[in-house]
């Protein structure tokens, strides 16, 4: 296949593993026998089905048969097989309506706001992690049809249920059908939000939620990004709805549900982690009758469920680098690819809000300002201490704990993308206290969607603010070629001609930062991902000043890494530019202020 | 409440109607003031984005939002300027009629209350001025007024909760009168609602939420860039009536060949709101004076008019202490 698809791989891409998804998700709840309303079905059976697939493709990895005829036929059976047994079950009941008022207005803002959002999901991919390791990795087994054993990044040591989607996207149109992937999940929340309103019985509190989230400038640019903050939001989302319908039915069968979307929230990013006890708690206080027994019996078949996610990618990691929890607990498990004060430092670095001066400083950064944090929620969440009304109804004070709860992440990460999980519970909170508060709900939710549309953004947020910027049309209809925009987007992009030249197949390159590996296909050890990459990146950076340059490039040659990636802000970037021939490194290209050597 | 046809009642009206058509009289005639000018240049005429990019307790944002479609409409003018507060005014002396008909007691009584508000020279003097005070003090009357009303229906607190929140939105310094107001209300609203924790939530969910959504709204984008601004010295009132007569003197001397102007800082608002106002686009953007650059002319107040006479500059025209000179 080409290195950039067409427009109608691209979308064909996206659309089948959704397709796929929503097959085997159906297939799934049919068996469960769990019945839904109208709506829910849809979206239970897109995100069971999700789970389903990047199972099978993770299999599929390990035995080294993740190719795109295998996808397509597998898949294939799977559409046909949800297709031929349709129609077999009951039809679902309907929901109550919304009122017509509220319905328009969501139409007309998550229009608006999908549109965006799918314009910038299916031109190339851009963003700094989804072009960094998110798919650098998915290009990896991708290129290997399965796991790469051989690389080693704490970025490919983490568990990647949504990546296993992504690699069945990826198959047939690259970067952008795995953001388009994600953007189903993006797509799903609101949607899920406003179903959890219908059935639980405050429509307008719950469209104003989905309104709030929905247009929320992270979610946004997150969402539309292969990234998978959104999906660990609507998987979360989905375990608290799926309880609060467990609560009413006590049907064993949802426990099976539930377990098993508690377990790929799991290992589509640890921090999804917090869901596990939450879950188990509310089943362990909610059950009946309430005996030990009981509870125990209701628990079992949630935590089996949740195994299967999660255990396949914990026997991996400790089969394959000795720490199932890899690159996190070295101490506890002691291996030679992260040392325990590597692990220390990087998780120190991800805790601290590097440039806030005052701790009143934060809430403006994560809600308005957003160049600080990155990114921005939006201002209207700037009232969520309004949500504390909501205590009153026992939805609330759910609605509450479970903010909380998914927040907790945010605690030892402080970008604001890991707050997103608990936006929809503290949105519905908030809805839920304005609920008596006449015309404030439909004020705000229209003062959120309109401070956060793209062009409204720039007058009052961060310039450096990580945001939508614009609507790329013509790169998403690939009317602009795919190299030209990835050139002006991507910095580091400039120099793959040269690399893909220079750089033999199978030679590996040293960086001190992270680069667009999803966009090159060799080897990049980058200084802070690995405990070699650590040791590399102190002999060079120690280099100068202990007259030691020589030896430090030899000791990277020794490591059969000829070749060097340096950005000019790099403390040794000066240096290794003035004395080259002391370092023994030739320049072989440079560009946006990142150079490029071999090692002589 | 009496009937409306008492000779009080029509007195009261006479006197309110009077006053409002003094208010509009003098807003159509009187030049514009520093603070005026200042309003106009700093908040009024730059596009929204430049309003939000900082904020400045002078910049009353309802008002400014307010006589930006005023002068949309009518194109910029004294009285468009001044538009806003004229309604304010109009909102005001309309509250007054409504609060003072509460007053129980003799009926001469309600006139009284209806004078003592609406005579005030130093409130009416808010209503025939582009200055933001004038609307918080109308719509806290308001929401005084729906406040009392018996019995006490939620969409009057929902109303007058929205009214506090304009108050505040307009002027932050609002924040205690509407906290204390607020207080009131919540008063009034326990002495005849249900039981105390019950009423705290209702007076909760039907005012508090929708007087803190109504500012938040308006002012959340603003007040995250909050710092301060510093600004120049207001000169007197007959400084500004002669700021009006130097502009019109030079609008007539420069013609319409392009010209650099530069003005003390306490008068170079005065001049831009002049040069916008006689749509003067041969001039250029009138600059704060400098003795580093060199203009065409310059209108100077006292302070600056001894170093006009220091230099080889003529003088062209003086009007209340300003001087006019190239």
């Amino acid at each position: 296949m080409a290195q950039f698809p067409s427009l109608a791989g691209v979308i064909f891409g996206a659309a089948f593993t959704i397709a796929v998804s929503l097959s085997a998700g159906m297939i799934l709840l049919r068996r469960l026998r769990v019945t839904f309303l109208r709506g829910e079905a849809a979206l239970f059976a897109f995100l069971a089905g999700s789970a389903c697939l990047s199972l099978a493709t993770f299999f599929l990895c390990l035995i080294h048969q993740a190719r795109a005829a295998v996808f397509l036929g597998g898949g294939t059976v799977v559409i046909a097989w949800a297709a031929f047994t349709r129609g077999r079950e009951a039809r679902p009941k309907s929901p109550p309506a919304i009122p017509r008022a509220w319905f328009s207005f969501f139409i007309v803002v998550f229009a608006a706001f999908f549109l965006v959002y799918f314009f910038n999901a299916l031109a190339p991919e851009i963003s700094p992690d989804g072009s960094g390791y998110h798919l650098g990795n998915v290009a990896r087994y991708w290129r290997e049809g399965g796991f790469a054993w051989q690389y080693h990044s704490i970025y490919s040591h983490l568990s990647q249920g949504l990546e296993m989607l992504f690699l069945v996207a990826f198959a047939f149109g690259r970067h952008s059908s795995a953001a388009l992937v994600h953007l189903a999940f993006q797509a799903a929340l609101p949607l899920l939000v406003v179903c959890y309103g219908r059935r639980f019985g405050f429509l307008a509190p719950a469209v104003f939620a989905a309104i709030l989230v929905y247009a929320s400038p992270v979610v946004g640019i997150d969402g539309s990004s292969a990234y998978n903050d959104l999906a660990v939001a609507t998987l979360l989302f989905a375990v608290f709805y799926l309880l609060q319908v467990w609560d009413e039915t006590h049907s064993g069968n949802a426990i099976i549900l539930i377990g098993l979307l508690a377990g790929f929230a799991c290992v589509v990013k640890y921090s999804a982690g917090v869901i596990l006890p939450f879950a188990a708690s509310f089943v362990w206080f909610r059950c009946a009758p309430r005996t030990a027994r009981a509870r125990l019996e209701a628990l079992l078949p949630l935590l089996l469920a949740s195994a299967i996610l999660v255990a396949p990618w914990l026997l991996r990691n400790w089969l394959w680098l000795g720490n199932p929890a890899a690159p996190f607990l070295n101490r506890w498990f002691p291996n030679p690819y992260y040392q325990p004060g590597e692990e220390h430092e990087y998780l120190a670095g991800l805790a601290d809000y590097p440039h806030v001066k005052y701790y009143w400083e934060i809430p403006v950064q994560l809600t308005v300002l957003g160049g600080l944090v990155p990114g921005m929620v939006g201002p209207v969440f700037l009232l969520a201490p309004f949500a504390l009304l909501a205590l009153r109804h026992p939805h609330g004070r759910r609605l509450l704990i479970a903010a909380v709860v998914f927040a907790i992440p945010a605690y030892w990460n402080t970008e604001v993308r890991f707050l997103i999980p608990a936006l929809a519970p503290l949105a519905l909170a908030m809805g839920l206290a304005m609920a008596n508060s006449w015309g404030v709900m439909p004020a705000l939710a229209l003062f959120q969607a309109l401070v956060c549309w793209p062009s409204v953004l720039p007058l009052y947020c961060d310039q450096y603010a990580w945001r939508i910027r614009s609507i790329p049309v013509r790169a998403a209809l690939r009317l602009e070629p795919e190299p030209v925009f990835l050139a002006r987007h991507i910095p580091g992009y400039a120099l793959r001609a040269a690399i893909e030249r220079s750089v033999p197949p199978g030679q590996k390159l040293f960086s001190f930062a992270g680069r667009p590996e999803a966009y090159f296909d060799r080897e990049i050890i980058v200084g802070y991902e690995s405990s070699l990459g650590s040791r590399l990146e102190r002999a060079l950076r120690s280099a100068a000043a202990h007259g030691a340059r020589r030896a430090a490039t030899s000791e990277l040659k020794g490591c059969g890494i000829a070749f060097l990636l340096v950005d000019d802000a790099d403390s040794a970037a000066q240096d290794m530019h003035q004395f080259a021939n002391l370092w023994g490194i030739t320049q072989l290209a440079e560009a946006n202020g990142t150079r490029f050597y071999r090692i002589d | 409440m009496e009937p409306a046809s008492t000779a009080s009642t029509k007195a009261a009206l006479l006197l309110l109607a009077a006053l409002f058509a003094v208010t509009v009289y003098r807003a159509a005639t009187e030049p514009a003031t520093a603070d005026e000018a200042y309003s106009y240049d700093r908040f009024v005429r730059p596009p929204i984005g430049e309003v939000l990019a900082a904020y400045d307790p002078g910049n009353h944002l309802l008002y400014t939002l307010l006589a930006k479609r005023s002068i949309g409409f009518f194109r910029l003018s004294e009285f468009s300027l001044r538009l806003p507060s004229l309604l304010a005014g109009a909102l005001y002396l309309w509250a007054v009629w409504l609060f003072s008909r509460r007053i129980p007691g003799p009926r001469a009584l309600s006139l009284a209350m209806a004078a003592a508000l609406a005579l005030n020279p130093w409130t009416l003097d808010l209503y025939r001025s582009a200055w933001g005070y004038g609307l918080p003090v109308a719509l806290a009357l308001c929401a005084l007024d729906l406040m009392l009303a018996r019995p006490l229906p939620p969409r009057n607190l929902n109303l007058a909760a929205v009214c506090l929140g304009l108050a505040v939105a307009d002027s932050p310094r609002f924040l205690l009168p509407a906290a204390a107001l607020a207080a009131v209300g919540l008063m009034v609203f326990l002495r005849r609602g249900p039981t105390a924790a019950r009423g705290l939530v209702v007076f909760a969910e039907r005012f508090m939420v929708p007087a803190v959504a109504t500012t938040f709204i308006l002012l959340v984008l603003l007040l995250s860039h909050a710092r301060s601004a510093a600004r120049p010295g207001a000169p007197t009132r007959a400084e500004e009536a002669g700021a009006r007569s130097l502009a019109q003197a030079l609008r007539a001397i420069a013609g319409p060949r392009p010209v650099r102007i530069a003005a003390s800082p306490s008068l170079e608002p005065l001049m831009n709101f002049y040069r916008a106002r006689y749509r003067l686009g041969n001039w250029e953007r009138v600059a704060v004076n400098s003795p580093a650059a060199s203009f065409d002319y310059y209108v100077l107040a006292p302070p600056d008019a001894a170093w006009a006479e220091q230099k080889p500059a003529r003088v062209l025209a003086r009007a209340a202490g300003l001087v006019l000179a190239q």
